[in-house]
C-alpha cells in the first residue's frame, strides 16, 4: 500500500488544530475554574487582625506569660557563696534581683528532666553549712508543680509519687557550681537533682551585692539582724460599682443578658443565671454555680479546649486570667496579686489568690484572701473575691528584726515559719502596720 | 466533504471557541480587579448624601494589592537597638518613661525613644547650636547629599537610592537628611524623621523612624476604596476627599513577638485632615479629626 504523503500545508493545519485544541482546553479550565472557585477581587470577607495587634505606641500591655506575672512571691531571699553573701526582705529591691536570678535554676530543677527524692533535715543543714546556696522563703507553701509553672515556661514538671508543698527553696551549689534544689515542706525535706549550673563569676557578683545584709538560717528559716523597712497602709472597701463597672464585671465573668435585681439592702446586686448566682456586696463578690452549672474555664483560656483535656496548668491559667479580669474591673490601688494556695481534693481544684504589698501578705479575719476559686469538671464552681483598696499612708517604719523576733518567739515555741503580715482585723483601716507572725508547735499571735 | 475541508472548518470553529473563551475569561477576571465607573458613580452619590464628597476618578481605579509584611519585634530589645543607633554605642542606662525610654551614656549623651517610634536626640556638644542650625539650614550640595543619604541608607538598612537627595539641608558641618520610610515604594504612615549628620556621626534626630526591616510577607486581600470610604461614612466623617493613597501602618503584635506592616489607606481631605484606615479590617488606625 502506498504511503500517503501530507503536504506541508496539511501538516501545518494539523499542528494548528492541535494547538487550538490545547488552548481551548486551557481557557475552558481557566474560565470554569475561576467562575466556580475563585473569589478574588475586592475583598468580600473582612479579615481580622491578630487579636493582640495594636497601633504601634499604643499603651497596651505587652503579652506576658503566666510565669512573667510575678505571682510567685517570696518573703526573703539570701545567698551565701565563697565567704560572701547576705539576704534581703522581699520589700527590698535586692531580694527581687536575687529571686529573678534564681528562677531559671528553680524551674530547670523542677522540670521533667530532674529527679526528686526525699532528703532530711540533717542533709539540709549540711547543705546550709556548706555556705554555697541561694535560699528563698515563699510567702505561702505551693505544690512544686505550681512553683514550676510560675518560674518559667511550662512544658512538663518533674514527677514524684507524693505531693510536695514547698514553703522554702534552696539552690545548693557544689564545687563545680552544679546546682541541686532543696524543697522544704514543713518538717520534710526533698532534693531535686538535674543538670543545671551557674558560673562562679555570676554567683560571686550576686553574693557581693552591697545591698544585702547578714542573715543565718535557723530551723530552715532565714533570719536577719537587720530590720526591714515597711510601709504603713490604708485599706478601704471599694465603693459599690456604678452601672458601667457592673457591666464590665458581668462581662468579665461571662454573664450576659441577665437581669440585675438589687437586694432589699440596696447595697448589693443579685444576678441570677441558669449557670449560677452572682452576689455583689459592698466588699465582696461571690459566685455559686448551680448543680450542673458553672462558668467554663475554657472561656478564659487563649484557645478552646475540651473539658476532658484540661489539666492543672490550664486551671492555673484560667484562674489567673479570671483574677486579672476582676482586678482590672476593680478600682485602682488594689493589692498585688500572688498565688497563695493551689489544692486538689478529689476532682475539685481550689486556687487561692492573696493580696500583698511590698512582698508582705495582707490577710486576716476581715480579709482572708483576695480571691478563692474552685474548679470542677472544667468549670468555675465558686468564686469569692474580696474588694479592697490599698494606699500607702504615713511614713515607712521599721519593725524589730526577724532575728530578734525569732529569738523571742523561740522561747515558747518551736518555730516552723516566721514572716511579716498586715493583719486585717477591721475594714476600713487607716493606718495598718505590718507585724511579725510565726507558726510553730504552740501557735500564738503576737 | 474532503478531509481537507473538514480541517478548515475545524480550525475556524476552534478559533471561534478560543476567542469566545478568552473573552469570557477576560470579562470574569479583569473587571473584578477594577471598580467600574458605574459602581464608582453610584458610590460617590451615596457618599455625597452623607457629606463625603469624592470624585469618581478616585474610586474608579484598579483595586490595590499589597502584602502584609512582618518583622520580629520585642519592645525592650528594640529600644536598646534604637538607642545604640543614635548614640553610636550601647546605652549605659535605660530609664522607663510612660510612653518610651530615655537612654543615656556615661559620657552624658541622652536619647529619647518613644514606643510610637518617635525619636529625640541631640548630641551633647551640639545642644547650643542645633536649634539655630535647623532653622538656618540651606540646601546641601549634590555630593554632600549623596554621601549623607548613602550613609543613612547603609546604616539603617534602607534600600539604596530610596532617600530623596533633594531634601537634604546643610548648616555648618551638619547635613540634615529627611527620611520618609518606605517599603516597596509604599510610605510607612507617619514614619518621617530628620537626622543630622556631622561626618559619619549622628548628632541630631527628630521625628519617627522604625529601624526594623521586614523579613516575611503574607498575601492579603485588601478592601477597595469604596469600602474604605463607607467606613468613614459610618464613623460620621464629613468632607471633600482630595486624595486616597496606600500606605503601610505599623501594628505591634506583642503576643507573637512581631511588628506588622499593614496595608492601609490614607484619606486626605481638602481641609488638611486625614484618616488612615486599615485596608484589611476597615478599622480606623489614626485620624487627625480626633486631635
Amino acid at each position: 500500500m502506498e504511503k500517503i504523503k501530507l503536504s506541508p500545508l496539511e501538516k501545518a493545519k494539523t499542528a494548528v488544530i492541535a494547538i487550538l485544541t490545547v488552548t481551548m482546553l486551557a481557557l475552558a479550565a481557566l474560565y470554569i475554574g475561576g467562575s466556580q472557585f475563585y473569589t478574588g477581587g475586592a475583598a468580600i470577607n473582612v479579615n481580622e487582625m491578630p487579636s493582640g495587634a495594636v497601633t504601634v505606641g499604643e499603651t497596651a500591655p505587652k503579652f506576658t506569660a503566666v510565669y512573667e506575672k510575678e505571682l510567685l512571691k517570696a518573703s526573703f531571699a539570701g545567698i551565701q557563696f565563697n565567704g560572701e553573701g547576705g539576704g534581703a526582705y522581699a520589700c527590698e529591691p535586692a531580694a527581687s534581683d536575687l529571686i529573678s536570678f534564681s528562677l531559671e535554676g528553680i524551674h530547670r530543677l523542677l522540670s521533667s528532666s530532674a529527679k526528686i527524692s526525699q532528703s532530711s533535715a540533717a542533709e539540709f543543714e549540711k547543705a546550709v553549712n556548706g555556705n554555697r546556696y541561694i535560699c528563698i522563703s515563699l510567702l505561702s507553701p505551693l505544690p512544686y508543680q505550681t512553683v514550676y509553672a510560675l518560674s518559667g515556661e511550662y512544658i512538663a514538671p518533674a514527677s514524684y509519687e507524693n505531693a510536695i508543698s514547698a514553703e522554702a527553696l534552696m539552690l545548693v551549689f557544689d564545687e563545680s557550681c552544679n546546682a541541686s534544689l532543696y524543697l522544704r515542706d514543713g518538717e520534710k525535706y526533698y532534693i531535686s537533682q538535674g543538670e543545671y549550673s551557674i558560673s562562679q563569676a555570676e554567683l560571686t557578683v550576686m553574693a557581693s551585692d552591697s545591698r544585702l545584709h547578714d542573715f543565718e538560717i535557723a530551723n530552715g528559716n532565714p533570719i536577719s539582724e537587720s530590720s526591714p523597712v515597711v510601709q504603713t497602709l490604708s485599706l478601704g472597701v471599694s465603693a459599690l460599682f456604678g452601672h458601667d463597672k457592673l457591666e464590665e464585671l458581668l462581662k468579665a465573668l461571662e454573664y450576659t443578658g441577665n437581669e440585675v435585681q438589687p437586694l432589699a439592702t440596696s447595697s448589693s446586686y443579685n444576678v441570677v443565671a441558669p449557670h449560677g448566682v452572682l452576689l455583689i456586696n459592698q466588699d465582696k463578690i461571690t459566685y455559686t454555680a448551680e448543680t450542673e452549672g458553672g462558668i467554663p474555664i475554657s472561656s478564659f483560656l487563649g484557645n478552646s479546649k475540651s473539658e476532658l483535656d484540661l489539666d492543672m496548668y490550664d486551671i492555673l491559667l484560667a484562674t489567673v486570667a479570671l483574677a486579672e479580669k476582676l482586678c482590672n474591673v476593680l478600682p485602682q490601688s488594689t493589692a498585688d496579686l500572688y498565688i497563695e494556695g493551689f489544692y486538689k481534693n478529689d476532682d475539685t481544684y481550689t486556687v487561692v489568690f492573696g493580696g500583698s504589698e511590698g512582698g508582705i501578705p495582707i490577710s486576716g479575719d476581715k480579709y482572708p484572701h483576695l480571691m478563692r476559686v474552685t474548679v470542677n469538671g472544667g468549670r468555675f464552681k465558686s468564686i469569692d473575691a474580696r474588694l479592697i483598696t490599698v494606699e500607702k499612708s504615713g511614713l515607712p517604719f521599721s519593725p524589730f528584726s526577724s532575728a530578734w523576733e525569732y529569738r523571742h518567739a523561740a522561747k515558747s515555741a518551736s518555730i516552723h515559719s516566721l514572716g511579716l503580715r498586715y493583719d486585717v482585723k477591721e475594714l476600713p483601716v487607716s493606718e495598718l502596720n505590718a507585724a511579725w507572725y510565726y507558726t510553730g508547735e504552740r501557735q500564738a499571735e503576737k | 466533504m474532503s478531509w481537507k475541508s473538514v480541517k478548515n472548518i475545524l480550525i475556524i470553529l476552534l478559533l471561534a471557541v478560543n476567542i469566545l473563551l478568552a473573552f469570557f475569561a477576560y470579562n470574569h477576571y479583569v473587571p473584578a480587579r477594577i471598580t467600574d465607573s458605574n459602581t464608582a458613580l453610584s458610590a460617590a452619590k451615596t457618599l455625597r448624601s452623607s457629606g463625603i464628597f469624592v470624585t469618581t476618578e478616585l474610586l474608579s481605579v484598579r483595586n490595590d494589592s499589597l502584602d502584609i509584611l512582618y518583622t520580629d519585634f520585642d519592645r525592650e530589645e528594640y529600644v536598646c537597638l534604637a538607642a545604640a543607633m543614635l548614640l553610636g554605642k550601647e546605652a549605659d542606662g535605660i530609664y522607663m518613661l510612660p510612653n518610651g525610654v530615655r537612654a543615656e551614656t556615661l559620657d552624658g549623651e541622652s536619647a529619647y525613644i518613644g514606643y510610637d517610634m518617635s525619636l529625640e536626640f541631640v548630641a551633647r556638644d551640639k545642644k547650643d547650636i542645633i536649634e539655630s542650625a535647623v532653622a538656618a539650614s540651606n540646601s546641601a550640595s549634590g555630593d554632600e547629599s549623596e554621601a549623607a543619604c548613602a550613609l543613612i541608607e547603609s546604616r539603617f538598612a534602607i534600600e539604596s537610592g530610596s532617600l530623596d537627595r533633594t531634601l537634604c539641608k546643610k548648616s555648618g558641618n551638619i547635613i540634615f537628611v529627611n527620611v520618609q520610610s518606605t517599603e516597596n515604594n509604599i510610605p510607612l504612615y507617619s514614619m518621617n524623621a530628620i537626622f543630622g549628620l556631622e561626618g559619619e556621626r549622628i548628632v541630631y534626630a527628630e521625628g519617627k523612624h522604625f529601624f526594623g526591616v521586614p523579613l516575611e510577607s503574607e498575601n492579603a486581600q485588601l478592601l477597595d476604596r469604596i469600602n474604605i470610604l463607607f467606613s468613614e461614612k459610618e464613623r460620621g466623617m464629613r468632607g471633600n476627599v482630595k486624595n486616597i493613597h496606600l500606605c503601610y501602618a505599623l501594628y505591634e503584635d506583642s503576643e507573637n513577638g512581631r511588628m506588622m506592616y499593614v496595608p492601609s489607606y490614607e484619606i486626605i481631605y481638602d481641609s488638611g485632615k486625614t484618616s488612615v484606615i486599615n485596608a484589611i479590617s476597615k478599622k480606623l488606625y489614626q485620624s487627625s479629626f480626633q486631635e
